[in-house]
Order: C-alpha cells, then structure tokens, then sequence
C-alpha cells in the first residue's frame, strides 16, 4: 500500500491529470445526483400524497393539474357521486399563487380552495406544524406549507396577501418535502372569488360553482381504474385521472433526469475509466524492468496483478474523493444561495455520497484490471533484460 | 574424492528459439554439475549461450529439453507459481545492472523477496545484518541512486542472499563497475563463498574475474567446451577453459606452451 501511494507520486503531474479525469467525472455524478435525490423524494412524496385518491378534469385540459384549464362546474360533484364505488367527491380549485411568476426546475406555488368539510380525512396525509387546518365556516383564513411560511416569514397570526387578497395565516404545514409545501389552503369560495378574475367570459354569474377538479375518494382504491372508466362514460366533458396515471406523470420527470443520472455516469466512466487504463498501460511499460526483477527474486503473477490493481483502486478512490468533496461543496453552496427563497434544488444524502465514492473506486480497479494482467504476463526474461 | 551430491544438475539442458523458419540453439546438450560451495565461472563469448544457461539455472526461463534439478528435485514441468518460489526459496540473482527497485531503500529492496513468502518476523533484522555483511550498514536507508555502483551491486548481493538459497546466480555482475570496485566486490563475493559456503556462479567474459572463481565452464555455440577446474591437478586445463584456447589438439603446442609460460609467470 505504501508503495502503491509512492509509486503514484512518481509522475505527478500524469497522476494528477488522470485524476482530474476521476473527479470530473465523480463531481459530475454526485452534482446530478443530489438533483435526481430531490426530485425522487418530491416523485415519491407527490406519490403518497395523490395516492389517496381520482382527480376529475374537464376533458380539454391537455394533462392534469394545468392551470389553465376551463374551470368546471359543481354540478358534476354531485354526478359523480352517483357512481358505483365513489364514497364521495369534493371540488377542489387550484390556481398559481401568483400567475406572473413562471414555474421553474421545481414545483410552483399553488393556492387551493377546498371544501374542508368534504376534503380532510385520514386518507389526506397533512399535519400541522403550528396552528390549525382549514374548517368548515372559515373565511379569509388560509394554511399554507413550509416552504411558502419559510420564503414570506409567515408565522400563524400574520396577514398573508395572495393575488390583493389578505388572508389570516391560521396554521402552518409539517414539512412534507413535496406539493403540499408549497401550496397555501383556503376555503373553496375564497379561491373562487380569486379565480373568477381569470375565467373566460359567461363564467362570473357562477362563481360559487367554479372549480377546477374534482377529487373523488373512492371506496376502494383498487377500483379506481373501474371508477375512472364509469365517471369517463357517465359524465359528459370531463376526464377522470387515477392515482397511478399522476405518479406515472410525476416519474416522467424523474426518468429524464435518471437519464441524465446515466448519461453522468457513462461520461464518468469514459472520462475517468479511459483514463486510468492510459495512465497504468503507460505505467506498466515503464516499469517493464522492476517488474521483471520482482518476478526473478520470486513474485508470483498474484503479487505483479495485485500491486498494479491496487495502484489504479487508489487512482478511482483519490479522484472519487476529491469529486466527491467539489460536488458536495457545490451543492451546498448552491443549497445555500437558493435557500432563501424556501427552495432548495439539491439534496445530498450519504447513501449519494457512499455511492459516488464506491462507483470511482470500482471503476479505478476495473480499469486496473487490464494493464495488470498485461504486467503480470510479462516474460521475466524479457522484462529483465528490457531497457 | 567423490563429488557430493550436486545442488544443481543438468542434463542435455537444451533451449532453442524459433525465430520465423531457423532456429536458434541457445544452450545446446548442456551437462553440468554444481556441487554445494562451488564458486564458479561461465566464460563464453557473447551470443554463446551463457546467459540463457544461467536464466535457464534459475529457473526463469524454462529448457526446451533436457533435464535440470535442484536439491535433487527435477523443476522440468514445474508451474508458474513453483517456478517463482524456486526462484524466491532457492536462487539469489545479481545482475549487471544492478537491478534495484528506484523507489525503495538499500533496506527495502534487500527485502523485496521476503514480501512474496510467509511473513518472516526476522526479515529486517536479517536484512540489516546482510547490508553489514557487505559494508552498507551505514547505508540502509539511501536509495539506489544514492549509491555507487560498487555500493549498488553489494545491495543486491545482500538481496540475493537474504532468502538463504541454494545459489547465487551472477551474471556479469562486475559489468558496470571500475575495476579496483569490480576486485572489492569479487572479494565479498569469495569470502561469502568461503566463510559461508555461498553456491556462487558468475557469468562473465572478464579473464580475470572468472580466474577469480575455482572452476571455469567454458560456452561456445551453446555447448560445453571446456570445464576445468583450479584444484583438479590441470593448471594449463584451467587455464585453456579461461582463455577460450585449446590444449590437447595437435596443433596446440605453441598454446600450451603459452600456457606454460602463463603458468610459470604466475609463479605455479
């Protein structure tokens, strides 16, 4: 091992270009990966809270949750009902809390308006922090998540102005890491009157029906595909969307950034790989002499294999380590920019770290493996009298 | 005197390279025995094969035929892996070039061939006494370029011997170095010999090392031509195997009349 640490030191600066490669590509992996983190955890959480139960749009929206789809009307509630199978349905509103602000990476800030009534149950998976959640009668009130009590420094008790409307802040949401963070509740009518300034023409007059989905808990949600297919056939204009169909949406997402996970990591291996076999088939040729005066005072081909894999282990593990550290700085030093506005981008978990770790150092022996047996081989003859 | 059972025997040893359609006979029907305590030479010329007989001996490379034991066990149809514990357990190399790892201490490259054994928790006392042993105690910790040549070449005598074989293969191993050095360590070679009864044989093409040594095996196109040795009565025999010259064909006499003259100067 001692040896190993000198013999790498021998040519500094090839060892050192060679794990620049590593860490490259390590920094590159462990920078998308705390980005794939957050995103599995928000998939995952978005995953348990939708998974409860149907969400009923009107047919035009192009795919669940747009804001901008047709509002549809409370009629359909009641129709819905109907249903074999459906315990009850609830209208629901949701709206961008603020409409000029345009969604990024990550999930926007919603305003939903809920009948509570009819909305909380065990099935809602929603703890409070602090405060209260929304009851049937209030009016002006709202509960909003961490992230929105965190980027505005609301507490319970302050005054809380969504669209030129000021709302009572009645209690603050346990941290989810996912949707509900960022949403602030109010009851159904509330948001109605909000809503109703961006509906199209012919709409006002109604605006104590208007919703823009309806959520249906059924009575057991392994029916829910049967549910979707009857509310589909018997209720005109709309469209009914199961709990798998939204986290089948949701892992869109994440699968194009595991794609980029991939493509990080086949660089890394290209980058990093490539250039470890380089640097030890260049080694190797030029310790064609020790390695023949090791093999005649008795090494065994073991001994020749296990000194040149353990050299390129220690290249993987170097460049993992540094990788591993610039990533990890950067992500924290990103986290940190962004955290004031109550969103963080990266999520760094140790199980990323021990991966990007292990994923350099396996990939340093591998690529040890070739320029070793090419060492291990050598005719001792040969390699003795080489000059 | 019956010879003792040798340490090293060879018989019809023969190595051939192919290159392309010839053949080259590097070591041709080579017998040879080596008795426990010999301190000997092979002379030859280069391209006469000594240096593929002496990879041969130690077992780094492996005879096209022929039969070669050690100890008395035959290393024909020895593996890999048996072959390089011969050479760790049995056979000491020196080379020309020294041949000392760049990175490693005097001390450390002594025991370089102990690290491919059982652990031996004498190994670094043994080693330092072995770096006494050839005047570097002082030295155990400089690194190959630190050292002379004449120093350099002690390190790996040291090297040879630290795990006790049965001999020591020498192969020009005064090549590099001046010749007041090359006598010093000619010296520390013949007193290891005496006093420790070290196998040594040295390959050379130098006169004057290999009249150094008590027996000479003369190569020439890879066969013996000549193995003579200093106590076997025969002065001029030795003397004919160290200068490469006939003695006994007809045509001979002025050379063994040179001999003689030799022999007479050298006050024998």
């Amino acid at each position: 091992m001692n040896e190993a640490i000198s013999n790498i030191w021998r040519r500094p600066l090839r060892t050192a270009l060679t794990i620049l490669g590593i860490v490259i590509g390590v920094f590159a992996l462990t920078v998308m990966g705390a980005l794939a983190e957050k995103l599995n955890v928000l998939v995952d959480g978005g995953d348990e809270y939708f998974r409860t139960r149907l969400f009923v749009f009107d047919e035009g929206a192009a795919s669940g949750f747009q804001a901008s789809s047709r509002p549809i009307t409370r009629e359909l509630v009641d129709q819905i009902e109907q249903i074999d199978g459906v315990e009850r349905a609830t209208p629901v509103l949701q709206t961008l809390l603020d409409p000029d602000e345009v969604g990024g990476f990550d999930i926007p800030e919603l305003l939903t308006g809920i009948e509570p009534e009819t909305w909380y149950d065990d099935s809602v998976v929603l703890g409070v922090d602090a405060g209260r959640l929304l009851e049937a009668g209030d009016e002006g009130v709202t509960t909003i998540g961490a992230d929105l009590a965190e980027r505005y420094d609301l507490r319970v008790g302050d005054t809380f102005t969504i669209r030129e409307r000021d709302f009572e802040v009645i209690g603050v949401l346990e941290r989810t890491l996912t949707f509900p963070d960022k949403i602030a509740y109010v009851p159904l009518a509330d948001a109605q009157q909000i809503y109703v300034q961006d509906v199209p023409e012919g709409f006002e007059e109604r605006t104590g029906d208007l919703a823009t989905q309806i959520e249906v808990f059924p009575n057991d949600l392994s029916e829910a595909d049967a549910i979707a297919e009857a509310i589909d056939e018997q209720v005109d204009g709309v469209r009914a969307i199961t709990p798998q169909q939204v986290a089948d949406q949701i892992g869109q997402a994440s699968i194009v950034f595991n794609l980029i996970i991939v493509g990080a990591s086949v660089i890394a291996v290209i980058v990093g790989g490539l250039s470890v076999i380089n640097t030890m088939v260049m080694t190797v040729s030029e310790r064609v002499r020790e390695i023949g005066i090791k093999k005649a005072v008795g090494a065994p081909t073991s001994a020749i294999l296990r000194e040149f894999v353990v050299e390129a282990t220690l290249l993987g593990a170097i460049g993992g380590l540094i990788g591993l550290g610039a990533g990890a700085l950067l992500v924290v030093i990103l986290n940190a920019q962004t955290a004031g506005s109550g969103t963080t981008v990266f999520l760094l978990t140790p199980m990323l770290l021990l991966r990007s770790f292990l994923f350099a150092t396996i990939l340093g022996a591998l690529a040890g493996i070739y320029p070793a047996l090419r060492a291990a081989r050598l005719d001792p003859v040969r390699a003795l009298r080489s000059t | 005197m019956p010879m003792p059972e040798p340490i090293l025997s060879a018989r019809q040893l023969t190595k051939v390279y192919r290159r392309g359609a010839s053949e080259v006979r590097a070591v041709d029907g080579v017998d040879l025995d080596v008795a426990p305590g010999e301190f000997m030479a092979i002379m030859g010329r280069s391209g006469s094969g000594k240096t593929t007989l002496l990879d041969l001996l130690g077992c780094l490379l492996r005879p096209t035929s022929g039969e070669l034991t050690i100890d008395g066990r035959s290393v024909i149809g020895a593996s890999d892996g048996e072959l390089a514990a011969l050479r760790r357990q049995r056979i000491g190399f020196v080379f020309q070039e020294f041949n000392l790892i760049p990175t490693l201490t005097a001390v450390e490259n002594v025991l370089l061939p102990l690290r491919y054994g059982p652990r031996r928790p004498d190994g670094r006392r043994r080693a330092s006494e072995l770096l006494d042993l050839v005047g570097l105690a002082e030295r155990a910790t400089h690194r190959p370029t630190e050292l002379s040549g004449g120093e350099q070449q002690r390190v790996a005598i040291a090297r040879a011997l630290v795990n006790e074989p049965a001999v020591i293969l020498a192969d020009e191993p005064t090549g590099e170095l001046d010749s007041a050095t090359s006598e010093r360590l000619m010296a520390t070679l013949r007193e290891l010999n005496r006093e420790r009864g070290v196998t040594t044989i040295i390959v050379t093409h130098d006169a004057g090392v290999a009249g150094a040594t008590d027996r000479v095996v003369r190569l020439q196109d890879g066969h013996v031509l000549a193995d003579a040795r200093r106590n076997g009565g025969n002065g001029r025999a030795f003397d004919a195997a160290l200068t490469g010259q006939p003695h006994t064909d007809g045509g001979g006499r002025v050379w063994a009349r040179l001999g003689d003259l030799l022999d007479r100067a050298r006050g024998r």
